[in-house]
């Protein structure tokens, strides 16, 4: 047996002891072998170095979550239809789920939407259009949701969970501030009246989409950004495009009474609302909560 | 009351015995979490994929055959896991494992002495960085074997691949470790 084939079975049966060399075969060569017998120092050294790692014990929350998991699988309610409608909805891996919550936040906005503008102003096929497109653009955006949540891909889930946050914000504003009614009222309050008067209507569109779009999606940003370090100012502007691909529906629909220019003025805006306040809430995130962490442990 | 096998006590579970599943969690759970931790070094990631492997035991409870070992088929779940997420992550082209080595746990413990504590951290740092630096499939082998102390012909069944395999896989990562952890014996003379 030569050196090579004795290092081998020492360094396997430092692993597991029932692959050890018969004794007397050892014995015999590591007397009259000096290099195998350091190796036999140094694999013995090495396992009772792995055996020593520190142990470390289940994070309470991860055993909270697993436990309570387990009791809800077989308890007596587990077979009721809230079990069934709650399990359904929180299964990352159920294909029709995006599908429901496209349906189902499509629905609620058009809603909102319908409180503020006469939806009727708009021919039925053009309606129906852009409702499946939404609903399909929702579809798409939960899809990389879950399937962010399923395979932690944190890139695409902070894709999709930065315009989700950004375009619930637009409408929680638009609930109580529609951009229409935000321009009217500055073109007839006195003090902004002037600066108003400077700008084309096209232009005042333009500075509300701004506004409109950039606090949302700053926010979104700045609450999606947790666990993402990679390209931040691309993978911000990457989010600042989805949230656009959701709001464009709802400005066309807002816009479709009025002319081109205010149409193009919005968007516009919008636009560039969307990339900047995506970057701006990153950058807040990461730098703004950090120094002000770190200063406060240093006063 | 003699002490329940795992099987017995994951047949219990799937009849609708809890206490039996917690008890389950308490004999493998902390070896899971420590086995992925030691596979991966990302704390985080360790934790998700504890859940995610103890979510697949809950909802094979009913699929599950006694006349396999529980053990064995809960560690295949885990390496399965963690194939999964090794795949995914040379997709994505990231890294595998966390850069920074696991922090041990444990603290510094009355009365011991600070010098030798910390000598051992710098150990322990060390062989966790050499071992997360080796190739996923002799990680594997070398875990399985010396944390779980599983033989190879266990390992060969587990891996799906032959048990002269599996010690080669042994060999060449026992090999990578002594050359990587080879400056701590310089250090030392």
């Amino acid at each position: 047996m030569n050196c090579e084939q004795v290092q081998q079975q020492l360094a396997v049966a430092v692993l597991d002891p029932s692959q050890a060399l018969p004794e007397q075969d050892l014995t015999a060569h590591l007397e009259r072998c000096d290099i195998c017998r350091s190796a036999l120092q140094e694999w013995t050294a090495v396992g009772q170095a792995l055996q020593e790692l520190p142990e470390r014990p289940v994070p309470p929350a991860a055993r909270r979550a697993v436990l309570q998991h387990a009791h809800q699988a077989v308890s007596p309610a587990a077979n009721s239809v809230w079990a069934w409608l709650r399990e359904w909805l929180l299964d990352w891996r159920n294909p029709m789920l995006p599908i429901f919550m496209g349906l189902l936040t499509t629905s609620v906005f058009a809603l909102v939407l319908a409180m503020h503008m006469d939806l009727s102003l708009l021919p039925p096929l053009g309606l129906t259009l852009a409702g499946a497109m939404w609903t399909g653009l929702f579809a798409v955006v939960f899809y990389l949701f879950s399937v962010g949540m399923r395979q932690r891909e944190h890139s695409w889930r902070f894709l999709a969970q930065t315009a989700l946050v950004a375009i619930g914000i637009f409408f929680v504003i638009t609930v109580f501030s529609p951009l229409p009614h935000a321009v009217r009222f500055c073109s007839n309050f006195s003090l902004t009246q002037p600066l108003m008067e400077r700008l084309s209507i096209g232009g005042a569109y333009f500075v509300f989409g701004v506004l409109y779009s950039l606090v949302p999606m700053a926010i979104g940003a700045f609450v999606a950004a947790g666990r993402y370090a990679q390209h931040p100012v691309l993978r911000s502007s990457m989010a600042g495009g989805v949230f656009m691909l959701l709001l464009a529906p709802a400005i066309f629909l807002q816009c479709a009474p009025f002319a081109l220019g205010v149409v193009l003025g919005w968007f516009g805006g919008a636009m560039l609302g969307a990339l900047v306040g995506g970057v701006l809430g990153y950058w807040a995130r990461h730098r703004l909560v950090r120094q002000s962490i770190e200063m406060y442990l240093f006063l | 009351m003699p002490q329940r096998s795992d099987e017995q006590l994951m047949r219990d579970y799937a009849r609708g015995d809890v206490q039996a599943f917690e008890a389950l969690f308490r004999r493998h759970g902390q070896k899971i979490y420590n086995l992925f931790l030691r596979f991966s070094g990302d704390p985080q990631l360790a934790e998700d994929l504890l859940q995610e492997c103890f979510l697949r035991v809950i909802e094979a409870r009913d699929r599950y055959r006694s006349e396999n070992a529980f053990d064995r088929w809960l560690i295949t779940i885990a390496i399965n896991l963690l194939r999964d997420h090794h795949r995914r992550s040379r997709r994505r082209n990231e890294k595998t494992m966390s850069e920074e080595p696991v922090a041990p746990d444990a603290g510094n413990p009355a009365g011991t002495n600070p010098q030798l504590d910390l000598e051992r951290r710098y150990l322990q740092d060390a062989v966790q960085k050499a071992l997360l630096s080796l190739p996923a499939e002799q990680r594997e082998v070398i875990l399985l074997s010396k944390y779980y102390g599983f033989s190879f012909a266990e390992i060969a069944d587990m891996l799906n691949i032959t048990p002269a395999a599996a010690k080669q896989k042994a060999y060449r990562g026992m090999l990578s470790l002594r050359k990587k952890l080879a400056y701590l014996k310089e250090q030392d003379t």
